[in-house]
């Protein structure tokens, strides 16, 4: 799963989590998950304000992003002061395994 | 603990303000002066003066605003307000629509400034007749309110709140007063949202009146009854919140459940032709309000007879 | 001789208003100028801003209303209060005059802990998810206050983080011999605000001190925790705080759950971030 600015979107990219109309109290959503992005949809996406969606894997390199494995060291070093707690050190396994399942759809991208 | 008389002065105009300044504080009221206009609401709601001075410039739709904005809301209707006028606009202003308390001319003269200030707080305390608890209009504007809304297309609202009396007993009368004041401001804010505004009112005790038009008289009901059991639960302990009722005593000193505090708002559109005057409209918001309290929760009716 | 934490209590007993995010006042204003705004757009962009919520409460529970310490969430503040003052009110806020990245962070980091604090205590079924929510907004309040009103000390407490491995609690303790987490506390009696919002603010960091609300503030210091923990926003350091014990045994979470509710945060995190860089640039198109 990527967030990624619209600009970005191209057709072929899988829509991972709904989009919702913005501003609206409603949050009546336009499109569902699991919706495939075309050239009609973005644009009118687009029209609509929306500014960034989040789509399926991790399908475009953006400047600047971290790596999944820059984010783990990051994440170690977040938790330098606390790595003897066993419960932090229970807390910290579970934002590392988000991290590691981000890692591997990154890496299956790439493939 | 009361201290200074204190005098909000809304003016751009320095050389103005300036000495005037002085001379005010000279007669030891407390002035705030407040240049810009485009954040002069805000700073006023946040620290609300005994007295309000606006020099109305050339009258721009800004200040006028202000002027109007302030007197809708109950809290700062009644604090006086004079306004500054230049010399040559008197004439032209539409004062009917203009709800200030007095007016100068610009260049004021310092003696009849005194007097006239005064003299509005005289007035504000003599012809007015708002509740003192919820600072709401009294009875004398409720008639008047409800006089002048009789043949057309506007409904009179009764309001009041089921089983008030054993939630004073057992709170006591400072959170009763709490419950009161909130929903003054629940009746008089959502009136105020409606679409063609309308009056409210507070006859005294827990009753309440508002007029809003026929079409939109159940809407508002509805949105007082909501809002006002939202609020609600904040004056109750943490028990009867999660129960949803708390325990007292009746007369026989057996331990009763009494369910957490509602309304019941009667409805009278003033339409019908066959109400001819105030008191008719009172008695059948009595009746019906006895129709209202008959349901446990919270509910409004609404009069059906036909003319 | 007056000591240092006498003075700052002092002082904060004098704060009238703080400075709020300037994206947030531009977009309050265009939402103002439309009268199609409704009571529940206002009040949710109003409670993304921790300086405009404080503000709002502050004047609904202030002695002229006469129900001081009664009102805790800005939807409930904006029913009492109405629109049209509400509106003036944020209006007239001022603002930073600059968009500091540590500013921007803290927001983001207040932002942060309110989502998280509404995810948990909707996970775990507590009642008055939308106070507890309100208080983890407002917890890290104080760092504010000591930004704003105690500028010189801030630089010091800045660079003793920076310089070695100390928390920004620590430092502040050290500088000012009290932490943010009280100086919330103080200013929230200040304003009057209810206590059920006070004690978990003063005592997010140290929940066993929290008698009366342990629960909300137990949630508030879990909430704080795992922002933390996600590296989302700034706070003034980046040293993930230890979970109190007293606090972990309360919410009595198994670690299944925990892991629902952080990627339930984790993927609500997402939005906020893109709402956050809408509010930076709103600002941007402005100036
Ligand atoms: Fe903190
Ligand atoms: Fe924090």
């Amino acid at each position: 799963m990527q967030n990624i600015p619209l600009i970005l979107a191209a057709p072929g990219m899988t829509l991972a989590k709904a989009v919702m109309r913005p501003d609206s109290e409603s949050r009546m959503p336009i499109c569902g998950a699991g919706t495939a992005l075309t050239e009609l949809l973005i644009e009118r996406l687009d029209q609509m304000g929306i500014a960034s969606v989040l789509v399926e894997g991790h399908p475009v390199l953006i400047e600047g992003e971290k790596t999944p494995e820059a984010e783990i060291k990051a994440l170690d070093h977040r938790f330098r002061q606390v790595c003897e707690d066993p419960l932090m050190i229970r807390l910290k396994e579970i934002y590392k395994d988000r991290l590691i399942r981000l890692s591997e759809e990154w890496h299956a991208n790439e493939a | 603990m009361k201290g200074k008389f204190r005098i909000a002065l809304l003016s751009d105009d320095r050389k103005m303000s300036e000495p005037l300044i002085l001379l005010l504080e000279s007669r030891e009221y407390c002035v705030v002066l407040r240049t810009d206009f485009s954040r002069v609401l805000g700073a006023l709601y946040s620290d609300p003066p005994d007295m309000i001075i606006i020099d109305l410039g050339a009258f721009t739709p800004e200040r006028l605003k202000i002027v109007s904005e302030l007197k809708t809301d109950s809290y700062f209707a009644i604090i006086p307000m004079i306004g500054f006028i230049r010399p040559s606009i008197e004439e032209s202003v539409a004062w009917e629509q203009l709800p200030l308390d007095d007016y100068m001319v610009l260049p004021v003269q310092t003696p009849e400034l005194f007097s006239r200030i005064a003299l509005s707080i005289q007035r504000m305390e003599r012809i007015f007749d708002h509740n003192p608890l919820t600072k709401l209009p009294g009875n004398t504007s409720i008639r008047r309110a409800v006089e002048k809304s009789m043949g057309k297309p506007r409904a009179v609202c009764y309001v009041d709140i089921n089983l008030f009396k054993p939630y004073n007993d057992i709170y006591g009368f400072v959170r009763g007063d709490e419950v009161i004041r909130m929903l003054a401001r629940i009746i008089s804010n959502a009136v105020k949202e409606s679409k063609e505004g309308g009056f409210s009112g507070h006859i005294g005790g827990d009753d309440f009146v508002f007029i809003v038009s026929g079409k939109e008289a159940e809407a508002v009901s509805q949105l007082v009854i909501d809002r006002f059991s939202m609020i609600v639960v904040n004056l109750f302990d943490k028990e009867a919140q999660a129960r949803g009722y708390y325990i007292s005593k009746d007369r026989q000193g057996r331990r009763q459940r009494i369910p957490l505090l509602g309304i019941a708002i009667a409805i009278v559109p003033t339409s019908n032709t066959a109400i001819q005057h105030y008191g008719e409209v009172a008695a059948r918001a009595a009746e019906l309000k006895k129709e209202a309290k008959a349901s446990k929760a919270s509910c409004y009716v609404i009069d059906c007879r036909k003319a | 001789m007056q000591t240092k934490r006498e003075e700052i209590n002092r002082m904060v007993q004098d704060v009238k208003s703080l400075p709020a995010l300037p994206g947030i006042v531009v977009k309050l204003r265009a939402l103002a100028e439309s009268d199609a705004a409704s009571l529940q757009i206002i009040a949710r962009l109003i409670s993304s801003d921790q300086i405009l919520s404080a503000k709002v409460l502050k004047l609904v529970n202030s002695p002229f209303y006469g129900f001081p310490g009664r009102v805790s969430t800005v939807s409930n503040a904006l029913i009492l209060l109405g629109v049209n003052v509400v509106k003036a009110l944020v209006l007239s806020s001022s603002i930073f005059d600059l968009m500091e990245e540590n500013v921007v962070g803290l927001w983001e980091h207040s932002l942060g802990a309110g989502v998280a604090a509404n995810i948990i205590t909707k996970r775990l079924a507590l009642p008055d998810g939308e106070e507890i929510s309100t208080a983890a907004l407002l917890h890290d309040i104080g760092k504010v206050i000591i930004k704003i009103k105690l500028k010189e000390e801030a630089e010091r407490i800045r660079l003793k983080v920076d310089g070695g491995e100390v928390s920004i609690r620590e430092a502040e303790k050290e500088v000012l011999d009290v932490d943010h987490a009280e100086i919330g506390g103080w200013l929230g009696k200040t304003w009057c605000l209810p206590e059920k919002l006070i004690e978990p603010i003063a005592c997010h960091h140290d929940p066993v001190r929290s008698v009366t609300y342990a629960d909300r503030t137990a949630v508030v210091h879990l909430s704080d925790i795992l922002i933390k923990a996600s590296g989302f926003g700034y706070s003034g350091d980046d040293l993930v705080p230890r979970i109190q014990e007293a606090a972990w045994k309360k919410l009595n979470l198994s670690d299944h759950v925990l892991r629902e509710i952080v990627d339930e945060i984790e993927d609500k995190l997402i939005e906020v971030k893109n709402f956050s860089l809408e509010i930076q640039s709103s600002h941007e198109g402005k100036v």
